[in-house]
């Protein structure tokens, strides 16, 4: 036995398991279940349920196995009369004051109190008295609603929000048999992670203001999907109901993503796949009204169209946009569309970085995407930097993951921004900077003449800096706050400073990507190619609206909604395709609409902001005509030379698989392979900071 | 075995209270002996040799305690409780008030014997005078040299600072304490680690009661031999037994260990008043069980109580006479502990409430025969399986009341009624409360 | 938000802030300080403790809750708090209580409609060889009979009249001394 290991007999069977461990979870680890109610491993125990109260031989009384660390030789019993006794006590407990509305609760049929009381509960009742009654249901804020009465003071969401999300919104008022769970003075609790404390409540006391008495679990069919919402790609459950309903976004625990969290906007954020104002089939433009009409009509518009501009103005005079928020297989045959069927390499995405870069800067770029690494390497980080970065504002979650680094690792972070952020309060250096001066400060860091000038407020970020173990460094490349003509010097200072700090210290990068598919739209090549060829070319929308294009194809992207003076240029094109879900500003303007499945209707993959590619499943039918991208795609392709053959997704796969530089040899040509909880391509932990 | 005066000088000087008369009286001798001649370990040698046990109730070996601190460490904090909640107990603010160089001096040792340079005396919020009367004499302290920077000129020094608790019982619960300190609701701690380990701001701590840390001026002054004269073998010294309830002279007295409760109540506090008879009392406050009125011969130490049924506790006797309802009286011991239970562990919060409720309607004449087997076995689900010992505390005496008294309560559920109504004193507050 | 409290109970938590070594211990005493001034933990007297303790709102609110000490609700100038734990209970505790409630034409819990006293029954105060006893503005009053009540209750509205214009801004004069035991 190694010295780091301990063996603990549970109910007879022996297991060895690694010092430090904590009772519960070992039993867990041999399918031993201990009821509980308090614990939970992503939040520090408290024992104060006690309802995994164990008899451990050798000890007086019984013990609660959430607070017991195992030591070696150790002999547990968890079903003897004793702890069964006490089982059934501590839920009489918990049950006198509940109220019995099971058959009305939106816990109910996934309740944990409800299945421990029917697995180890006393079968009757014995309490006579009156209950403790409460207020209900209060509107904790604008997505939960709290039942006070449901409520076993577990205070799971107590602690989220001190411990996690460290907002201390939800606080337990009064003592004793009168606690209530609350916010001061009944202010709304407003946090980027409410939705969090619903899945974490074992009751029904924290249920969502959005869900409330509108589904019961057991109609629920849940599908493993990625949230749509940013490039985390947090794995989430779509719980449908009818195979027809999403009802509701539940999170999937993966550690190496989301650490078993989601955001509000994530969670919440479903609205829009049932929405009636979905696109159900494909429009072409009749005297100047968009009207419904077949695939084939449109499809045949669209060749038609196309290759009349081809012919008159070349290929290259078809530009092609798409949204980094289609999958990995829509990107891969956009392009593929684009460059083999259309033979036009004007092609990119949009929103994106709104600057460019020149093929000198190309080593800069590799810099950044050679030191990518992944999310969970910020658990394992001595420094965390941010560089002009919100990751709350862009990718909630990572914000959630860095406090638990600072707070459980010891780990420290440095701010290095323009203003204060939701984690500038954990920094322990804060620098802040002009607008304008962000290579200055970047390089400053690390030139030698700036170092010896020592200039007073670099002095804190610069002894972090110089210290020792792995750094990882966020930053954001779309530098939305530096003024646009300074963010490729940006750029290029950020991949200065890492290459810097590379000499001394492990270094892992992480970019803080605004749209949930932007690492792969850049991988796959969907974006405007500078003057050698590779992307970061100037941005293709400022060039349709200097007229440099004939004819354009908006693939779920919509930059009319947002760019100012885009309307008329698109207006003057002779021909513009869109495909989307709803009919937006862009598709308002287009001569053909085709109607588009959304992620949760499809099967396909994304690649996240740490190049972590991760499977979604189809959770429910696309309405009326609505199809998959890549096969509009692959059909508009038969009316070329050379069209596209995938026959479904997982071919699509395949060819990813075999042909993009960095996931070739690295991802699984199936889904079944990629599995559950995805594989890391190049960059995404592979070899980056090791 | 009878009245012994250590800890009580002001009976016999009232003007103890002021630096000087203290200080004349040989006080703060203890302190520049320390200082001066013994080294750290060996005031804590002397507190073990002694065999002090802590006078806050649960009679912990106070040398042992103070010897549990880690080998090393840079920071250590003494606190004092003197949360003094324990119904029936009222000992602690009489020391304070009439001697409180006593207890500044009894903390500067412990601290000197634990290395620590700051100290704290928990008051309960209640204590406001006992706050700024303590205050006062930690500044004359100060001002003699006795307190703060380079005490008797040494290296070592020592601030005290007193705090000031706001209303819960479960602060004095130790690590509860440690809680409320820091500023925070006062909930008891996981242990492990143990205060000793980690306790005040996460450094080593030890947590000694008001009469506990009087007693060690006498005992470095004086030499453990001195203490063990005193007392029983096992028990040794004074202890401070406070007395309330329908006496003829209520209060507290200072008592060599092992005096029998009987010269308690007979010799000190002049018998049961009005000439009632003692139907039942409790010898250790609220949370020790009660014990019928002829257990009288019961010395007063930490093992004749136990053997006897319940426990000396703090030596805070609570009595009552033979016209005193049994279920009322326990009825305000569960709403004690039901309003105090903190709340952070299922059995206390729930159970403690849920024993109220059937008191209070079986009192009110709602018991049916089958609520004395759920009361106990209510207890029995608690007893053992909370967070802390005060939910222990909130089921000693449902189970010491029924043991004893049965028949009382089985005399409410029979004739629907509280047979002692009206109650003496407690008619008119059963009017208004709209429950009689 | 206004600010309720003085420069002065500012100051005086600030160098409570200093008084530990850690800051956050002073939390319990800026809340007596705070308390002192306003009469009771409003939300307005919360907010301004959490600002100079540079702490949530919530976290102070979850403190005040706690102890029984802190008024959560308005209380009236004078706070009778009688106990009713069971040295004090078996001794006439009820008896005083109910007389207080008859004399003050309010229940235990309420304010009379002047906003002078208020009446609650609390737990074990520490003063048992002396009970039946109360506190009123941190002050025992011991070995109270009926009689002894009246008397205090006439010379607690002889005080307020004397008082009668001044804000509330201290801590009550000693209003008489210790009720000796009889």
């Amino acid at each position: 036995m190694a010295e780091d290991r301990v063996h603990v007999t549970i109910d007879g069977a022996q297991t060895e398991v690694p010092k430090g461990t904590i009772l519960w979870e070992a039993a867990k680890d041999i399918g031993v279940d201990i009821p509980i109610f308090c614990y939970h491993s992503k939040l520090g125990p408290v024992g104060v349920c006690r309802m995994c109260m164990v008899q451990v031989e050798g000890m007086p009384k019984l013990t609660t196995a959430c607070t017991t660390t195992v030591t070696d030789g150790m002999v547990v019993h968890t079903r003897s009369p004793e702890v069964e006794k006490a089982q059934r006590g501590v839920l009489e407990f918990l049950l006198i004051n509940h109220p019995l509305d099971c058959p009305i609760c939106d816990r109910g049929g996934e309740c944990p109190l409800q299945d421990q009381t029917f697995q180890y509960g006393p079968g009757i009742s014995r309490f006579v008295e009156r209950k403790r009654h409460f207020v209900k249901p209060v509107r904790l804020g604008p997505t939960i609603d709290l039942d006070r009465e449901r409520c076993i003071l577990c205070w799971r969401c107590v602690r989220f929000t001190s411990e996690v999300a460290e907002d201390n919104k939800l606080i337990l008022v009064d003592r004793g048999s009168e606690s209530f769970i609350g916010t001061f003075e009944a202010e709304p609790y407003v946090s980027n992670f409410s939705g969090n404390v619903i899945e974490l409540c074992p009751v029904g006391a924290l249920t969502s203001h959005k869900q409330r008495f509108t589904f019961r679990p057991w109609e629920l069919q849940q599908h493993p999907s990625i949230c749509p919402h940013c490039p985390m790609g947090c794995n989430i459950n779509i719980d449908v109901r009818d195979a027809q309903e999403v009802i509701r976004f539940r999170s999937r625990t993966n550690e190496a993503v989301d650490d078993g969290w989601l955001c509000d906007r994530g969670r919440f954020g479903y609205d829009f796949i049932g929405s009636p104002d979905r696109l159900k089939t494909p429009l072409i433009r009749e005297d100047g009204t968009l009207r419904p009409a077949s695939f084939s009509a449109a499809y045949r518009l669209i060749a038609e169209r196309l290759q009349r501009v081809a012919a008159e103005a070349g290929p290259h005079s078809i530009a092609g946009i798409a949204s980094p928020r289609l999958s990995n297989e829509d990107l891969f045959v956009f392009r593929r569309f684009l460059r083999d069927s259309v033979g036009s390499e004007s092609i990119d995405y949009w929103p994106r970085p709104e600057y460019s870069i020149d093929s000198g800067d190309s080593a800069a770029l590799q810099t950044l995407d050679s030191a990518l690494t992944s999310i969970d390497r910020i658990d394992s980080a001595a420094l965390i930097v941010l560089i002009a970065a919100d990751p709350s504002e862009k990718e909630p979650v990572m914000e959630l993951r860095i406090r638990s680094a600072l707070n459980k690792r010891s780990a420290q972070l440095v701010d290095i921004g323009i203003h204060d952020v939701p984690l500038s309060g954990k920094a322990s250096a804060v620098l802040r900077f002009a607008p304008d001066q962000i290579d200055g400060v970047l390089r400053g860091l690390f030139l030698a003449a700036a170092r010896e000038a020592g200039s007073e407020e670099f002095a804190g970020a610069r002894e972090l800096l110089d210290g020792d173990g792995p750094v990882v460094l966020l930053y954001d490349d779309s530098f939305p706050d530096i003024p646009q003509e300074r963010r490729r010097d940006a750029l290029l200072s950020l991949a200065y400073m890492v290459d810097n700090l590379r000499e001394r210290r492990q270094v892992g990068v992480i970019p803080l990507l605004t749209t949930s598919n932007e690492m792969a739209a850049r991988d796959f090549g969907v974006m405007a190619p500078n003057d050698s060829g590779s992307v970061w070319g100037e941005p293709l929308v400022d060039r349709l609206l200097s007229g440099d294009y004939r004819a354009a194809l908006f693939w779920g992207a919509n930059p009319v909604g947002t760019v100012a003076g885009l309307t008329e240029a698109v207006e003057a094109l002779d021909f513009v395709a869109v495909s989307e879900l709803r009919l937006s500003e862009t598709a308002g303007l287009a001569d053909v609409v085709l109607p588009a499945s959304c992620f949760a209707e499809k099967v396909g993959t994304v690649t996240n902001t740490c190049r972590r590619v991760q499977v979604f499943s189809e959770a429910v039918p696309a309405p009326g005509m609505a199809r998959p991208d890549w096969q509009m795609l692959v059909e508009l392709s038969q009316r070329w030379d050379n069209p596209l053959s995938y026959a479904s997704p997982e071919a699509i796969l395949a060819d990813i698989s075999g042909s993009v530089p960095g996931y070739a040899g690295r991802l699984p040509t199936s889904y079944r392979r990629v599995g559950p909880l995805g594989v890391a391509v190049k960059g995404g932990g592979v070899e980056a900071a090791e | 075995m009878a009245q012994k005066t250590v800890l009580f000088k002001h009976l016999e000087q009232p003007e103890i209270h002021r630096l000087d008369v203290y200080r004349d009286a040989g006080g703060y001798g203890a302190l520049r002996t320390a200082v001066n001649d013994l080294a750290p370990a060996e005031v804590t040698q002397m507190v073990k040799d002694s065999g002090l046990r802590g006078r806050g109730g649960a009679g912990f070996p106070t040398g042992m305690k103070w010897s549990f601190l880690p080998k090393e460490y840079d920071t250590s904090y003494l606190v004092c409780n003197a949360d003094e909640s324990e119904p029936g107990a009222f000992k602690d603010r009489e020391l304070m008030e009439r001697n409180p160089h006593q207890l500044i001096e009894g903390c500067l040792l412990a601290a000197y014997a634990i290395r620590a340079r700051h100290a704290f005396i928990y008051v309960r919020g209640e204590y406001l005078a006992i706050k700024e009367l303590l205050d006062a004499a930690i500044e004359q302290a100060r001002q003699a040299g006795l307190v703060g920077e380079r005490i008797f000129g040494k290296d070592w020094g020592c601030e005290v600072s007193v705090y000031r608790g706001a209303g819960a019982y479960i602060c004095g619960e130790e690590s509860a304490m440690l809680d409320s300190l820091e500023g925070f609701r006062g909930f008891p701690r996981l242990r492990p680690p143990f205060p000793a380990v980690r306790g005040l701001y996460g450094k080593p701590t030890v947590v000694n009661n008001v009469e506990t840390l009087a007693n060690v001026p006498h005992i470095v002054a004086n030499g453990a031999e001195w203490f063990k004269s005193t007392g029983t073998e096992k028990s040794p010294g004074t202890k401070i037994c406070s007395i309330s309830g329908p006496v003829n002279r209520p209060g507290n007295y200072e008592l060599e260990m092992g005096t029998p409760f009987r010269y308690l109540l007979e010799d000190c506090a002049g018998g049961m008043a009005g000439g009632k008879s003692l139907k039942a009392y409790i010898p250790g406050g609220a949370s020790a069980p009660m014990l019928p009125g002829d257990c009288q011969d019961v010395g007063i130490d930490f093992e004749s109580y136990p053997a006897a049924g319940s426990t000396m506790g703090s030596a805070s006797f609570i009595l009552f006479p033979e016209d005193c309802c049994i279920v009322f009286a326990q009825l305000r011991i569960s709403e004690f502990f039901s309003h105090e239970s903190c709340g952070k562990c299922t059995p206390c919060r729930e159970g403690s409430r849920w024993l109220r409720q059937m008191v209070e309607r079986i009192e009110e004449g709602g018991g049916r025969e089958e609520d004395l087997p759920i009361l106990l076995d209510v207890t029995d689900n608690m007893v053992g399986k909370c967070f802390c010992a005060l939910g222990d505390f909130a089921t000693s005496n449902i189970v010491a009341s029924i043991r004893h008294f049965r028949h009382e309560y089985e005399q409410h559920i029979r004739e629907r009624r509280c047979p002692f109504r009206p109650h003496p004193a407690a008619e008119p507050l059963l009017q208004i409360a709209g429950v009689a | 938000m206004t600010r309720v409290l003085s420069d002065e109970a500012v100051a005086a938590i600030q160098a409570e802030r200093g008084r530990y070594p850690d800051p956050r211990s002073a939390l319990l005493p800026a809340l007596h300080i705070a308390q002192n001034e306003v009469g009771w933990c409003s939300a307005d007297a919360i907010e301004d403790v959490a600002a100079v303790m540079e702490l949530p709102t919530s976290d102070v609110e979850e403190v005040v809750s706690f102890y029984t000490m802190f008024y959560e609700d308005r209380v009236g100038s004078y706070v009778m708090e009688v106990c009713k734990t069971v040295p004090c209970a078996i001794l006439g505790a009820d008896q005083i209580i109910g007389h207080i409630a008859d004399r003050l034409g309010i229940s235990p819990g309420g304010t009379t409609p002047d906003g002078m006293f208020t009446l609650l029954r609390v737990e074990c105060l520490a003063a048992c060889h002396r009970a039946p006893v109360m506190q009123v503005n941190s002050r025992y009053y011991e070995n109270l009979t009926p009689e002894r009540v009246d008397q205090l209750l006439d010379l607690m509205r002889r005080q307020a009249e004397l008082r009668r214009g001044q804000a509330r801004e201290a801590p009550l004069p000693p209003l008489i001394g210790r009720v000796e035991a009889v």
